[in-house]
């Protein structure tokens, strides 16, 4: 019998034997041929096929520790390796739909997203750790813990709560100074001398952005129609 | 309750202290006054409830972070990610730390450790810019961005140079900054792991001008270690406290 030619035809124990094949020759540097691999990733991500997603796994998990292992905030990072191995496989699960897929053109290009989802990972949980950490209290860290667990991309539902809340507070700010801080510090996050150097018209001096806040601050915190916005607690 | 002291601290010291810039009177303060402390935690929780409901809620995701960085983005998409990142700081680091990352080969390491031994390299000490010569255009360049603190270190190795300056660290006081910046090499380098003997080592990236950083360093003894395919470059002994020993 004829061998078959293309990658599309073969079985998907074969694909997956020459895929791991070719990994290896690469690595002795010599001649690949990347259709297989390349063919894995078609079917686990368009035809969603369950083996060989398996495959991809065993295949790809040692490629993705060793980007772990590399990124500059690794040493920091309170997760095993293997955690952001498993996010960045769902993340690129989530995200490549087999319509996405005609985008990858060549194994390079599917692994290079692969490698951004393992950066994306780090950095959620380094988004999550930071906030983490400003929180003061139980029901802060709910909320957090809630924002952790929802998918990749954040509810839609959240994401309406939020935006509802932002509205409740700018209601109640008054004039540009105080807009301006509310968004530097609370959304953006950034430290009072940041705010002072990005509007020294507003803020002639660091003293002007504590100023405003503390007026802005003191009156939020008396006001009850935002508490009940912000929770009980608050 | 009332204040323990003549009288109770203002809310904009208590905001101060809260962000870690109360001058020691006021840190005092809070510590011996039940009521000025009870003040500090309420306030508190309210900028902490705040900013867990709020924080970065318009930053994009770090999949759209990412994807910008592939140039995968659609136009419309890409121009609000890149107006969003020109104006926040968080964002601004995150794809730059991003884009680092993806600028790694992504076998390198795999690759070296298979096939290839690494050739060590021993960088030694060149006082100033003028007696070191050469990256003097792209050493001052990197001043005029990075400040003027202290006098940088220039180590050199063949053609190589790397330009070394402790600063600081402006948002954790005690600790220090290192940049980096490497000209003259022929190869690539990629990445720099700084090590001490009491923390696990730290890794930075090196862009593609050469420029790496670390930040939150304790003052003490360093061991750093410049990697690229098949070389390292050593520098045995950098004392961060704004001096160093030569190697």
């Amino acid at each position: 019998m004829a061998e078959p030619r293309s990658p599309h035809d073969l079985d998907l124990g074969e694909v997956i034997r020459r895929c791991a094949q070719e990994t290896d020759r690469f690595f002795r540097r010599e001649r690949v041929d990347p259709r297989y691999c390349f063919e894995l990733f078609r079917r686990a991500l368009v035809l969603q096929d369950q083996g060989a997603w398996d495959a991809i796994y065993v295949q790809y998990s040692p490629l993705i520790l060793n980007w772990v292992e590399q990124h500059p905030s690794f040493p920091s990072l309170s997760e095993e390796p293997e955690y952001f191995v498993n996010r960045a496989f769902a993340k690129m699960w989530s995200a490549i739909t087999p319509e996405r897929f005609q985008e990858f053109g060549e194994l390079k290009a599917i692994l290079r997203y692969l490698k951004m989802c393992t950066g994306s990972s780090i950095i959620d949980h380094l988004r999550w750790e930071e906030r983490y950490h400003q929180a003061q209290d139980s029901q802060d860290i709910d909320i957090l813990d809630q924002a952790r667990t929802s998918d990749t991309e954040r509810s839609v539902l959240d994401r309406v709560d939020r935006e509802l809340l932002r509205r409740c507070v700018e209601e109640r700010l008054h004039g540009q100074a105080e807009q301006t801080v509310f968004y530097a510090m609370y959304i953006l996050g950034m430290k009072p001398r940041e705010v002072q150097k990005q509007h020294p018209e507003l803020f002639p001096k660091i003293d002007d952005v504590y100023r405003v806040r503390q007026n802005m601050i003191a009156r939020l915190q008396r006001d009850k129609g935002l508490r009940n916005c912000l929770g009980k607690d608050a | 309750m009332t204040c323990t002291f003549s009288s109770p601290l203002t809310e904009q010291s208590l905001l101060e202290y809260l962000d870690g810039q109360a001058p020691p009177e006021v840190v005092e303060h809070v510590a011996q006054c039940p009521f000025c402390a009870d003040r500090a935690a309420e306030l508190a929780r309210f900028q902490s409830r705040l900013k867990a409901l709020l924080y970065r809620m318009e930053c994009p995701s770090s999949l759209a972070l990412g994807e910008y960085a592939l140039e995968m983005l659609p136009p419309s998409q890409a121009s609000r990610v890149r107006a969003h990142v020109d104006q926040c700081p968080h964002c601004a680091q995150e794809l730059a730390q991003m884009e680092s990352f993806l600028a790694v080969p992504l076998f390198r390491d795999r690759l070296r450790e298979g096939v290839e031994k690494v050739r060590v390299l021993v960088a030694r000490l060149v006082s100033g810019f003028s007696q070191a010569g050469g990256p003097q255009e792209a050493a001052l360049a990197f001043g005029g961005l990075r400040g003027d603190e202290e006098e940088p270190l220039i180590y050199q190795v063949n053609d190589t140079q790397i330009v070394l300056e402790i600063q600081d660290d402006p948002d954790h006081p005690g600790k220090k900054i290192l940049l980096g910046l490497i000209t003259g090499s022929e190869q690539p380098m990629f990445i720099v792991r700084l090590q001490d003997r009491e923390h696990s080592p730290a890794t930075a990236h090196v862009d593609e001008i050469g420029n790496f950083a670390f930040s939150q360093l304790h003052p003490g003894a360093y061991k750093l270690v410049i990697a690229g395919e098949g070389m390292e470059i050593h520098i045995p002994q950098l004392r961060i406290n704004g001096a160093s020993s030569p190697s």
